[in-house]
């Protein structure tokens, strides 16, 4: 599936009646406009938060009775088949769903899933996975260091984790010295009200309000849903429950940092885990996640990581400097020239551990080495010790 | 945690398509004594060596709190540095999720494993014995 477009001529895009959706189509949206073409969007999501989208003309979502509003746009794209897009099949020429595309069955994130549209579908150039959302200019990032923001609740019920146990979470989390505020639409507010204290469910007047709210917390903890992505397109770490890993994979929150909780492995086949995966994950399960994405978002801030050759690795930022991007990509040259001294030289031994200089300061490098056929065979599927400590070390 | 260890730099894989090769591990270097030179055979006791035992004793205790099973604990894999001990060699380190039956008797093979190296200064193993028997035992009530 290749679709042709015309620089000069104007582009409809029609986005899903979801909020997630609609944020992960606007990668699509973004490469369009990156690569010189006129596009207007259509969605109601997107109308509320048009002032963070400043480089994209934002209409509201066009209803089934003014499709003759699109008569103007030489192309309309869908992300997904709707009525509206069944009803332009019969007299547009140029309406394509991008959903039909055979890549919407890639095992990958429906992000990375995006680019790919751009790059194959579309033909444009230097496809990135950015949808182009700018934050206000009066807003702070993490302002908040200790506020949680918690999302209850999701567009289907059975994709909702239990209401108690997420209350049971937010009290731990405020033991633990965080505030939790719980984000509830309108219509939820009610029942919510009799579930928690007032300070925790703060009020909303608009879908801008509430991604303000968002991008100046902490953290974001909730079940799989739109605000989810909105977090995560904020650039705000997410924890997200999910009841099966294989809707995870395309599904999860993608952008910044963040960490899945599921189900455990022994719940099989899909019936009995959308039945009963909210009884199987604990608050515990979800607090020891929680400690996870702290740990990691602390790290993933400061760390490279990359490739050189058939190496790949993670290096602190402040540590990047010349010399040791030299050093990334000949390690043995630097251990095999060492003035010393060293720890641990045997040849033959599982590791070697010696100080070399790099940019003229010391630093202690530990090889991990393979010793024959056998050694190679019994380690090479396994992670490295060199990854474990790395790991352990960030404990 | 609050337990001293090496201040990592850098982690390289190295890789043959999915398989994985040598590794490499990249941390800071600290120029101090290492414990099994501090407390070595021919050492003599100095008047230093009681903190320091203390201070590796409340290591131990931190080690233990956090349900840290190290599998490697011995005077060759902790440095000494401001009296301090600095914990070395994290590849095989565990954190377990219970304070059960697993953890205790991996927490004593710890224990057990450092003694067994300790043991070749008298001096010293009686010390950190004494110590660990006093202190440990009373803070694990409380722990």
């Amino acid at each position: 599936m290749k679709i042709n477009l015309d620089k000069s001529k104007k582009i409809a895009f029609i986005c899903s009646p979801r909020l997630g959706d609609t944020l992960i189509s606007m990668v699509v949206v973004n490469n369009l406009v990156h690569n010189g073409y006129l596009v207007d969007v259509f969605s109601d999501y997107l109308y509320d938060l048009r002032d963070w989208f400043s480089l994209v003309k934002i209409k509201p979502a066009i209803a089934l009775n003014n499709q003759q509003d699109l008569v103007n746009y030489s192309v309309v794209l869908h992300m997904y088949e709707s009525e509206l897009s069944k009803a332009l099949d019969d007299w547009h020429k140029n309406s394509f769903v991008l959903a039909h595309s055979p890549l919407y069955k890639s095992p990958m994130s429906l992000v990375d899933i995006q680019v790919l549209v751009c790059r194959d579908v579309l033909d444009l150039q230097n496809a990135v996975r950015v949808n182009g959302m700018q934050p206000l200019s009066e807003l702070v990032f993490c302002k908040h260091k200790q506020r949680i923001v918690i999302h209850p609740t999701s567009s289907q019920k059975f994709r909702s984790w239990s209401a108690k146990k997420f209350v049971q979470l937010a009290k731990k989390l405020e033991d633990l010295g965080f505030e939790p505020k719980f984000i509830v639409a309108q219509n939820e507010k009610e029942e919510w009200q009799k579930l928690v204290k007032e300070a925790w469910l703060p009020e909303f007047k608009s879908l801008s309000a509430t991604a303000a709210f968002i991008y100046e917390s902490a953290f974001f903890v909730g079940n799989d849903s739109g605000i989810g992505h909105l977090a995560s397109n904020l650039g705000v770490p997410t924890l997200t429950l999910v009841l099966r890993k294989n809707l995870a994979r395309q599904w999860r929150p993608n952008w910044s940092c963040g960490e899945i909780v599921l189900p455990p492995c022994w719940l099989i086949t899909r019936p009995l885990k959308e039945k009963f995966w909210k009884y199987c994950i604990s608050v515990k399960m979800v607090l020891r996640k929680f400690n996870l994405l702290q740990q990691h978002c602390a790290v993933a801030d400061k760390t490279i990581c990359g490739k050189i050759n058939d190496k790949s690795f993670i290096c602190y930022a402040k540590y990047f400097t010349a010399a040791m991007q030299d050093f990334l990509k000949a390690p043995d040259f630097y251990i095999d020239n060492s003035q010393g001294p060293f720890f641990k030289s045997v040849v033959g031994d599982t590791t070697t551990v010696v100080v070399v200089n790099i940019g003229g300061k010391e630093f202690v490098v530990k090889r991990y080495n393979i010793k024959g056929a056998g050694h190679f065979l019994r380690k090479c599927w396994r992670r490295s010790n060199a990854m474990i400590s790395w790991n352990n070390v960030q404990y | 945690m609050d337990i001293l260890t090496v201040t990592p730099v850098a982690m390289i894989e190295q890789r043959f398509a999915f398989l994985r090769s040598t590794a490499y591990f990249i941390s800071e270097y600290v120029n101090s004594s290492r414990c099994c030179d501090y407390f070595g055979v021919e050492s003599t006791p100095v008047s230093q060596w009681e903190t320091v035992m203390q201070n590796i004793v409340v290591m131990m205790r931190k080690m233990y709190q956090a349900k840290i099973e190290h599998d490697d604990l011995q005077w060759g894999n902790l440095l000494i540095v401001d009296e301090q001990p600095l914990l070395l060699d994290l590849d095989h380190m565990t954190v377990h999720t219970h304070h059960g039956l697993v953890y205790q008797r991996a927490w004593q093979r710890d224990i057990e494993h450092f003694k067994q190296f300790l043991a070749r200064n008298p001096v010293a193993y009686n010390m950190f014995c004494a110590i660990y028997n006093s202190h440990f035992k009373e803070k694990k009530k409380n722990i």
